[in-house]
């Protein structure tokens, strides 16, 4: 149901959704034809009409179904085709004893004209259908005084793979990744005899989709997704403790290697059971030193959503007048990438079919750039920044992070955790929001340590921590060396549409932030 | 095949049924949506989006030699596509262990369904007019309200109108239909210190007609008002203070002493409250009751996603545990009777006054209006939430505060509980009063 929640509401989540303390994400799978001829985005043969084939239609069906979007005028429109397919199972006592698969198609058309969108979809692909939706994303422009006018001749675009699969998900039979699951489970039963339960939820998805827009660019695009989350609970001495790690990446059935299945188990078991000695956070404000990799959580809410582009356009971000100034001390550099190979977060393309990019939004501690969709590059007068991205042809697109992660700086790690004189070190996270205006970010830590004297003593759990973009990132005293990606199965939601990205990080030491404990002693 | 079409759809859903029995599944429940929505939003004088949608999904849960497992899909209209989708989806099945918890629900928990017209579908032709003029009042409430400090107002309204229809092979079939209107606003102004603050308030009825002119205006001067008193907020010291939670808030902080009363969090050893019926958990003066049949509101059914019947029933009674949510699956595995998987709606026993009048009784506190992300752990209860809101003193809201934190356990959070408003929230399923809890430390500087 609508609600302003849609409008103010931007939260992280951990794959898997521990925030809600359940184990499965909407998930979902089914079965369906893989089109033939667009799986392989750099073929070279991928002609109009077979790209137009993937769906049943045909050019002069698509011709009509614009005509029909623009004909009250508008700037332009695209047409969203979009298939998916998403196998998810699960481990629970032992067995992998259930399962959920969702087979999806659709279109998605959108009409544009200055900054106003009519967007609308249906489910069914054929004539009528089509021309329905088209016609009701047509009424934002009526009334503008602008013509109908016909789309421009059509023209299939090419880009690069950044997702290379080699075992591609329709090939893998359901018992090979049952298989893996039990895998999973005996190895996290092996490290810990303290292990209660183990849950193991794995998904696999193909998305394919074909941009079609009214300047008569086309694109086809498959996309493969696969996360893998395993939970547990541990008893000790009458206390009983639970814990997640993930794994994820835009991959085929090869992602999962004995090396990933190993590193999964020993974090689940070993954050669980670190839990057992741990205590409640401290209160007040502390230095933080955040580990390497998914800490890169800090960048996504304080800096990355103050970045997305339409909050710009509607100057409702912290960070609308401040690009070309210095919001940072000069060692953090702060990217959002989208096309490093494999990660969860990279794209060959928008859902604009503009191409992927890293782009930079914090050089030697200057704001550089917003993240730009089509609506916003044209309202700034600057190039798209590949970050237009949506749900599914159900959602029109908007400003997105893909992966977001602050490079490398001079400081051996060691060195940052021994300038602490009293703070903590975060290294485990399951979920962040930011509030966009004020700036003010959390993220919540599932493990930390407290740092005594420069060293790590006391393992602490379960504590927010709270503070405001450009203060944290101007209290940014440390950068380490020890640069990290992290591979967890992070859904970013924002407007109502969740979408895949992905973390990293250095070592990085905050002089101060506030560490919201219980303030008791010693927790239970 | 129109949207509410309760005929054709049960067709479709027996049909799912029938070919999943004809392929050798033992047992299958089949649930069908189909829903209408349309939605405007203004910014800035402007239409910003325009958008509208018609969709319909299947899923059938299916039950072969054993084994379990539920397949979805927005093909419905296809019977030869939908017929391979079955059957596809009954080998899949096949593939997956074996589970002799997992059945359909005993039909003896179909039996008793209440009769009642619940009030959750107004018939109505909703018109794209209808919704701009709605998003225009509270737009302009909006922007008069925020006067001279406005950086941008976003307003919006949409109708919907939906149906859910369940068929099972045990003897499940019923449906239900639903409707709501919707009217919202989000204003953000300019702070002298940078920053750019924004509240926002809505307000929703089951049909159009429910949301008068006035009523839109109202959220628009609310969501500007609320958002002009945050002027200013900022971090305050570190403090322990009473806590005062407004309404629309405390839902969050529910949901943290909910998840541990789930069958699956009781049954994986992820509960705190494990074998807590009837233990002392809240405030004795405290019920909180789930129940599935208020005229009109929010979370109200007549049956749940399994087809089990709804009743009202007490989760906290007199401070102590009453009720979990259980489904036929984990209630099985766990040797109980089923309750229903889902909440409903939430109620508080009766409290006294309005917010204002708690403030202005609990004198020195911290009034808590947003929380900010944190999370609770449902094996040990722990909960950390970022807030802001105000510092209260002598009754009143003496300055705003941002970017502080509380924290505690659920286990112990609800028997701090001293008292709540009798303004119970009406736009959510969580009807949640203004709850006032004893000191407790509000982190910050």
């Amino acid at each position: 149901m609508a609600s302003s929640k849609d409008l103010t509401r931007r939260e992280l989540l951990a794959a898997g959704a521990a925030a809600s303390g359940a184990l499965l994400l909407p998930v979902m799978s089914g079965c369906s034809k893989p089109a033939t001829g667009v799986n392989d985005p750099r073929a070279a043969a991928l002609t109009v009409s077979k790209a137009f084939e993937a769906f049943g239609v045909s050019e002069a069906r698509v011709r009509k179904v614009m005509a029909r979007a623009l004909q009250h005028g508008g700037d332009f429109c695209d047409l969203y085709f979009h298939r998916r397919r998403i196998n998810w199972i699960g481990l629970e006592d032992h067995a992998v004893n259930r399962a959920s698969t969702r087979a999806d198609i659709g279109l998605g058309v959108r009409v544009v004209r200055g900054v106003e969108t009519g967007y609308a979809y249906t489910e069914s692909l054929d004539e009528a259908s089509m021309l329905a939706a088209a016609g009701v994303a047509a009424t934002v422009a009526q009334g503008g005084g602008s013509t109908a006018r016909a789309p421009n001749a059509f023209r299939v675009g090419k880009h690069p793979s950044y997702y290379p699969v080699k075992v591609p998900w329709p090939g893998v039979s359901t018992k090979d990744k049952a298989a893996l699951l039990s895998k999973l489970e005996k190895l996290v039963l092996e490290r810990d005899k303290r292990i209660r339960k183990v849950n193991v939820s794995y998904r696999d998805e193909d998305h394919q989709i074909l941009i079609i827009d009214s300047t008569g660019r086309v694109f086809a695009d498959s996309q493969p997704m696969t996360v893998t989350y395993v939970s547990c609970s541990a008893e000790h001495k009458g206390k009983r403790e639970s814990n997640y790690s993930a794994l994820a990446g835009r991959s085929g059935f090869e992602f999962y290697t004995e090396a990933r299945l190993q590193k999964a188990a020993r974090e689940v078991v070993d954050r669980t059971t670190v839990l057992f000695d741990a205590v409640g956070g401290p209160v007040g404000e502390l230095p933080l030193v955040l580990g390497p990799g998914s800490s890169g959580i800090l960048l996504h809410e304080a800096i990355g959503h103050g970045m997305e582009a339409d909050f710009a356009r509607k100057r409702t971000t912290i960070y609308s007048d401040k690009v070309g100034k210095r919001i940072a001390p000069k060692d953090v550099t702060i990217v959002d990438d989208g096309v490093r190979e494999g990660l969860r977060g990279s794209i060959n393309l928008d859902d604009e079919g503009n191409p992927s990019k890293r782009t930079v939004l914090v050089e030697n501690g200057v704001l550089r750039t917003f993240l730009h969709d089509r609506i916003s590059a044209k309202h700034f007068g600057v190039e798209p920044t590949g970050s237009g991205r949506r749900q599914s042809f159900r959602h029109m697109p908007i400003p997105r992070m893909r992966n977001t992660y602050m490079l490398a700086g001079p400081h051996p790690r060691e060195a940052i955790i021994k300038s602490v004189k009293r703070g903590i070190y975060a290294e485990h996270f399951t979920n962040g929001q930011v509030n966009i205006g004020p700036g003010d970010f959390s993220f919540y830590v599932k493990n930390g340590m407290l740092i005594e004297d420069g060293k790590l003593t006391q393992p602490i759990k379960d504590v927010n921590i709270i503070g405001n973009g450009p203060k944290v990132l101007e209290a940014v005293a440390m950068v380490g060396n020890d640069f990290k990606l992290d591979e967890g199965g992070w859904t970013c939601g924002k407007r109502g549409q969740r979408v895949p990205v992905g973390l990293g990080m250095p070592t990085v030491k905050i002089n101060a932030i506030t560490v919201g404990g219980a303030g008791k002693k010693k927790a239970g | 095949m129109k949207l509410l079409d309760e005929k054709a759809l049960g067709a479709v859903a027996e049909l799912a049924c029938a070919r999943a029995k004809k392929k050798g599944a033992s047992a299958a429940a089949a649930r069908i949506g189909a829903t209408k929505k349309d939605r405007i939003v203004l910014r800035d004088g402007k239409k910003e989006e325009v958008k509208s949608s018609i969709a319909r999904s299947l899923t059938i849960k299916l039950y072969v030699d054993g084994r379990y497992a539920s397949h979805s899909t927005s093909v419905l209209d296809d019977k030869k596509a939908l017929e391979r989708f079955i059957d596809d989806a009954v080998e899949m099945t096949r593939l997956l262990a074996a589970d002799a918890k997992r059945q359909l629900p005993d039909p003896k928990h179909y039996a008793g369904r209440s009769k009642k017209d619940l009030g959750l579908y107004v018939a109505e032709q909703t018109t794209f007019a209808g919704r701009v003029a709605r998003a225009k009042a509270a737009h302009d409430a909006a922007r008069t309200a925020a006067g001279d400090k406005l950086l941008s107002v976003g307003a919006g309204a949409s109708d919907y109108v939906g149906l859910t229809l369940m068929r099972t092979t045990n003897g499940f079939a019923d449906s239900e239909r639903s409707s709501s209107a919707w009217v919202w606003a989000s204003v953000s102004i300019k702070d002298p210190s940078g920053r750019r603050p924004s509240d926002w308030d809505q307000a929703g009825a089951r049909g159009s007609a429910g949301l008068s002119a006035d009523a839109a205006a109202a959220v628009g001067k609310r969501a500007a008002e609320r958002t002009l008193a945050t002027l200013g907020a900022d971090k305050a010291k570190t403090m322990t203070l009473p806590v005062i939670v407004e309404n629309r808030a405390v839902g969050r902080l529910l949901y943290g002493l909910f998840a541990p009363l789930s069958g699956w969090a009781l049954d994986q050893k992820r509960s705190c409250f494990e074998d807590a019926i009837g233990k002392v958990i809240a405030s004795s003066k405290l019920d909180l009751i789930d129940d599935p049949l208020l005229e009109g509101a929010w979370g109200s059914r007549r049956f749940d996603g399994e087809g089990l019947t709804a009743r009202r029933r007490h989760i906290v009674k007199g401070g102590k545990l009453a009720g979990y949510y259980l489904d036929s699956y984990y209630a099985r595995k766990l040797g109980k009777e089923p309750t229903g998987g889902g909440r409903s709606n939430i109620v508080f026993s009766p409290g006294e006054g309005t917010l204002d009048a708690l403030l202005k009784a609990a004198g020195k506190a911290v009034l808590v209006t947003n929380f900010l992300g944190g999370n609770s752990n449902s094996t040990t209860g722990d909960f950390s939430h970022g807030i802001s809101g105000f510092v209260i003193e002598g009754g009143k809201r003496a300055r705003p505060i941002a970017s502080m934190n509380i924290a505690g356990n659920h286990g112990e959070l609800w028997k701090t509980l001293t008292g709540w408003g009798a303004d119970a929230y009406a736009y959510s399923s969580v009807r949640a009063p203004s709850l006032v809890f004893a000191p407790m430390v509000v982190s910050g500087k």
